[in-house]
């Protein structure tokens, strides 16, 4: 990183950090990779994010892996659910990894020279944690036969 | 003399003004929905790639939507699906999106600016990271609905 990006990038990591502690949560720290790692638990399932901050350009992500992976029979299925639920979704967008069948959640925002708030980074934590709560077991449910996608797609439209 | 302090969602309505201007695009401002319209040409292919911009002073985030071209038949609804999920899984800013029931696909990048200042600069940064992400994406896409490429040759484009 240049010498003014690298600041800036420490400007934003502290600030990130700020958020984390202001909302309670316990996480470990990377300065030098200007990443997190926060574990959580929701309804008793052990569930992670991590906020990082882009390499090459300048930008803040988080990142939620889903607690489930869908078998390869049901990659179909779940790569018409979440693409259809992205369509849905004002911020933020859920993917299927075909490779190994793991599914997450990210939002990013720019700060390209600018000055970032911790209210910014609140609502990032705040959209992923309620939009992966929303819709993680349905898509769980999804993969595991206990609906079908037809049910999902039903969800969708009334939620 | 009086001077008016523009609220922050004024001062990135400008800003977007100032570098859609700066690029010779012709646009259209919707007051009721207050959204810009604007078609920019892709240097890729003959397609203008539609952008329908919003400041959403209400959610405080700025957002690009792009509903693109590309008619998908039923028997490319499977693989366009994967498609946007490979797509997806590499895809830094934004995402496509795929609704099968509504047969659309589209690209929609969001940043939020809530409490924070951010640049002109930044926003130049997202438009030019919108378009690019179009256009990496759009020809091969419609190459897949046309049957003109197979998911495995797409694959390797995006893991290229």
């Amino acid at each position: 990183m240049e010498d003014k990006a690298l600041i800036s990038a420490q400007r934003v990591f502290q600030t990130v950090c700020k958020a984390l502690d202001e909302l309670g949560f316990r996480y470990e720290k990377d300065e030098e990779n200007f990443t997190t790692k926060v574990l959580y638990t929701a309804e008793n399932i052990p569930c992670n994010f991590a906020l990082f901050l882009g390499k090459n350009w300048e930008f803040i992500e988080i990142v939620e892996f889903l607690p489930f992976t869908c078998e390869v029979g049901k990659f179909i299925d779940l790569a018409f659910a979440v693409s259809a639920t992205n369509s849905t979704l004002a911020d933020g967008s859920f993917w299927l990894d075909i490779t190994d069948g793991t599914s997450a959640f990210k939002l990013t925002s720019v700060y390209q020279d600018s000055l970032i708030s911790t209210d910014l980074i609140k609502y990032m934590i705040e959209i992923t944690l309620y939009t992966v709560d929303k819709y993680c077991e349905k898509l769980y449910n999804l993969t595991t036969n206990v609906i079908t996608l037809q049910e999902y797609m039903d969800f969708l439209e009334n939620s | 003399m009086s001077s008016k302090i523009l609220k922050d969602y004024e001062v990135i309505s400008n800003y977007i003004v100032e570098i859609i201007k700066a690029q010779d695009w012709t646009y259209d401002y919707d007051e009721d929905n207050e959204c810009i319209y604007i078609e920019v040409a892709a240097s890729s292919n003959e397609i203008n790639i539609p952008l329908v911009m919003q400041v959403d002073k209400e959610r405080d985030f700025f957002t690009v939507l792009s509903a693109l071209p590309i008619p998908i038949e039923e028997d490319k609804q499977d693989e366009m699906a994967i498609a946007v999920n490979i797509i997806n899984n590499i895809l830094v800013f934004g995402s496509f999106d795929y609704n099968y029931l509504e047969g659309a696909i589209s690209y929609r990048f969001t940043s939020s600016f809530r409490k924070s200042l951010i640049s002109k600069s930044a926003y130049e940064f997202m438009i030019g990271i919108v378009l690019m992400s179009i256009e990496t994406y759009l020809e091969n896409l419609t190459k897949l609905a046309f049957g003109e490429m197979t998911i495995e040759e797409f694959n390797a484009f995006v893991q290229g």
